[in-house]
């Protein structure tokens, strides 16, 4: 008992032990509270981004989106599955894709009849071997280029064999020339062709290289201003409030805007009308789809009742129609087009939906005004203007006789002009993070076309937009 | 401002409020990081270490006892970190197995100022004036000390022993010299 009382005397002492601390302590405590709560920030922000990628990524390329697509992937997927496939080589797919690969198969099936030109084309090897091994950091031009060694070294290449009798009646044709000892043309023609190979691949490895480059260059500069930035943002006091904002809803053109269905007349679009030489195709409608925005914006007080924002947005738009079975073939396209048509559809038995999308990068500026006195749930009127610009599109246009869809962009006006007003209730205004929240309309000033399907057509969209604010306190 | 209020405010991380909770605690705070370490700056940082720590784990405090006595606790545990962790002091905190020592039933009456008496026991060894402060300050059990720091309850307690011994005999020594004018009070 005795020996606690030492104790309690020295703890009842020490108990009145104060010390003030110097100033600098209170400053690092709150530069680092600062830097915690910004990387928390940070984070948060991160994390939504990565959702709406997420979720943006997952609606464009679910399979309910474009049922033709996953059609055409499947045949693809089935004929590919039927042909014998060499070890080593890459994907059927990407064969197809890279008219330099069939470029290849030619050469290597020209190489199988003709031990003459094999001395020539591994000397090109050797000679582009430097370059290839000291650039790594391309894998799949990297697998490329093995494989195209593979196939010039190997003469006896069941593959080379398979592709050439497959190809097209051009490298068969070129093959039986050789044949006929015309040796000379044959080798500088092949000489050619493997160097424009071997040369595009590396203009293609540089570009991708470059583009890669660039990218890090100016993810880099951009991470460097805002570290600058931020430096700058502890010591001065912020009159720009950064936000990221989310809207949903509904796009449309022409004056439905919120219709859904068809009308009971477009159930004819499709069948054949007039007579003759005279008879001609209508188009289905096109019906309101998904739209939404998602976005960062700076908001900045002009006075106690007005608010002035500008941001950068993504601005995804669809809209929907009926088209017929896909035609494989560009061969009945009408021939004003073909340069510029990829997709064909036909309008008879309409029976599929179509997504036509738009992506579109969009800069809004808008000034918000409060219409009430409640400071705890402030009431906004919102009205802006926005520029917007077509980042990609597979949108179809259509063409009433014979009755086919296609796709060409260069009928839509990329860059956009457009107006939008909303109204909105800013919910926690006096907290860290305001969250605004109301109906939201947006009308496309421009025409989204001046010809084609979209002739003189204006977007709308109605929806919900919410923001949020970082506001420091 | 009631420190209800206070604490809401600073879950709000308003920083005004987070000024006054650190104005409110940092000087008896400083107070007891200064018992754990060598040096009036080295107590400063582990304040600062502490307070950072306070301010973002604030929602952790479930308001079921004193706000102060929760922030005491942080403050230990950051200092013992800081001990654990800084070269300094990590060699010094290294406890060699003795053998039980009897803690000695010596009574004296402490008749110096609190900062006096911080002093001395920071002129203890490093690993004895961690074991009295964690014992006979904040009254944590032998076995509790023994987990905290990764020793035997055996060790802490002869540690503790000898500690009292040396810090008994310095506040004597102290206290006569005092007494007879040797020393002013700081």
């Amino acid at each position: 008992m005795e020996q606690n009382n030492f104790e309690k005397n020295v703890q009842h002492k020490l108990d009145e032990l104060k010390i003030p601390p110097s100033d600098s302590v209170w400053t690092n405590v709150e530069i680092q509270i600062g830097k915690k709560e910004k990387d928390r920030r940070i984070i948060f922000m991160l994390f939504f981004i990565l959702i709406l990628l997420t979720g943006g990524f997952w609606f464009l390329n679910s399979p309910e989106n474009n049922p033709y697509e996953n059609k055409q992937i499947s045949s693809i997927k089935t004929k590919d599955a039927g042909k014998a496939t060499p070890p080593g080589s890459i994907s059927g797919a990407v064969n197809k894709q890279d008219s330099s690969f069939q470029k290849t198969k030619k050469i290597a099936g020209i190489n199988q009849g003709n031990t003459y030109l094999k001395g020539f084309t591994q000397n090109n090897i050797k000679r582009f071997r430097p370059y290839s091994e000291n650039h790594t950091g391309n894998k799949n031009i990297q697998k490329q280029i093995n494989f195209i060694k593979q196939s010039l070294i190997k003469p006896n290449n069941n593959y080379s064999r398979e592709a050439i009798k497959a190809d097209s009646e051009i490298s068969l044709d070129f093959e039986n020339e050789l044949n006929e000892k015309e040796y000379d043309i044959a080798e500088i023609k092949s000489k050619n062709e493997s160097e424009n190979i071997e040369s595009s691949l590396q203009n293609r490895m540089s570009i991708d290289r470059f583009s890669k480059e660039l990218k890090v260059q100016k993810t880099t500069r951009k991470l460097i201003k805002k570290t600058d930035t931020s430096a700058k943002k502890t010591s001065e006091k912020q009159s720009w409030i950064l936000g990221i904002t989310l809207s949903g809803g509904t796009s449309s053109i022409g004056n439905n805007s919120l219709g859904r269905n068809y009308p009971l007349a477009d159930m004819n679009a499709g069948a054949p009308q007039g007579g003759g030489a005279y008879y001609y195709y209508t188009p289905s409608a096109i019906k309101n789809s998904a739209a939404f925005t998602a976005g960062i914006l700076l908001e900045k007080n002009f006075s106690p009742k007005t608010k002035f924002s500008l941001g950068i947005s993504y601005r995804y738009y669809s809209l929907v129609n009926k088209v017929g079975n896909k035609i494989d073939s560009i061969l009945p396209a009408p021939s004003q087009y073909l340069y510029s048509s990829n997709n064909y559809y036909t309008s008879v038995n309409s029976l599929h939906s179509y997504r036509n999308n738009f992506h579109y990068l969009e800069l809004p500026v808008s000034v918000k005004f409060q219409l009430n006195k409640n400071k705890r749930l402030p009431l906004f009127w919102n009205a802006g203007i926005n520029i917007s610009q077509l980042i990609s599109s597979n949108a179809l246009q259509f063409q009433s006789n014979p009755g086919l869809y296609y796709n060409d962009n260069s009928l839509i006006n990329k860059t956009q002009f457009g107006l939008s007003t909303g109204l909105s209730a800013t919910f926690f205004s006096k907290g860290k993070r305001a969250f605004n929240i109301g109906p939201y309309f947006y009308y496309g000033a421009t025409k989204l076309a001046n010809k084609g399907l979209y002739n003189k057509a204006h977007f709308t969209f109605i929806g919900l937009r919410t923001e949020i604010l970082f506001q420091k306190k | 401002m009631d420190q209800d209020l206070l604490l809401k405010e600073c879950l709000k991380r308003r920083p005004e409020a987070q000024r006054r909770l650190y104005d409110h605690f940092a000087p008896s705070m400083l107070g007891i990081c200064f018992r754990y370490t060598k040096s009036l700056s080295d107590a400063e940082e582990v304040l600062q270490e502490g307070f950072i720590k306070v301010f973002t784990r604030l929602n952790q405090f479930k308001g079921d006892g004193e706000l102060g006595g929760w922030i005491r606790k942080i403050m230990v545990n950051t200092a013992l970190n800081f001990l654990k962790t800084n070269q300094k002091y990590r060699h010094d905190l290294s406890f060699d197995e003795m053998p039980l020592h009897l803690v000695s039933t010596e009574n004296p009456e402490v008749i110096l100022h609190a900062k006096e008496l911080a002093e001395l026991i920071r002129q203890l060894p490093t690993g004895f004036q961690t074991i009295f402060n964690l014992h006979a300050v904040e009254g944590y059990k032998h076995l509790e000390i023994a987990s905290m720091l990764g020793i035997s309850e055996g060790t802490s307690r002869s540690q503790y022993a000898r500690a009292r011994v040396l810090l008994i005999e310095w506040i004597e020594k102290f206290s006569l010299k005092k007494q007879s004018g040797h020393y002013g009070t700081k």
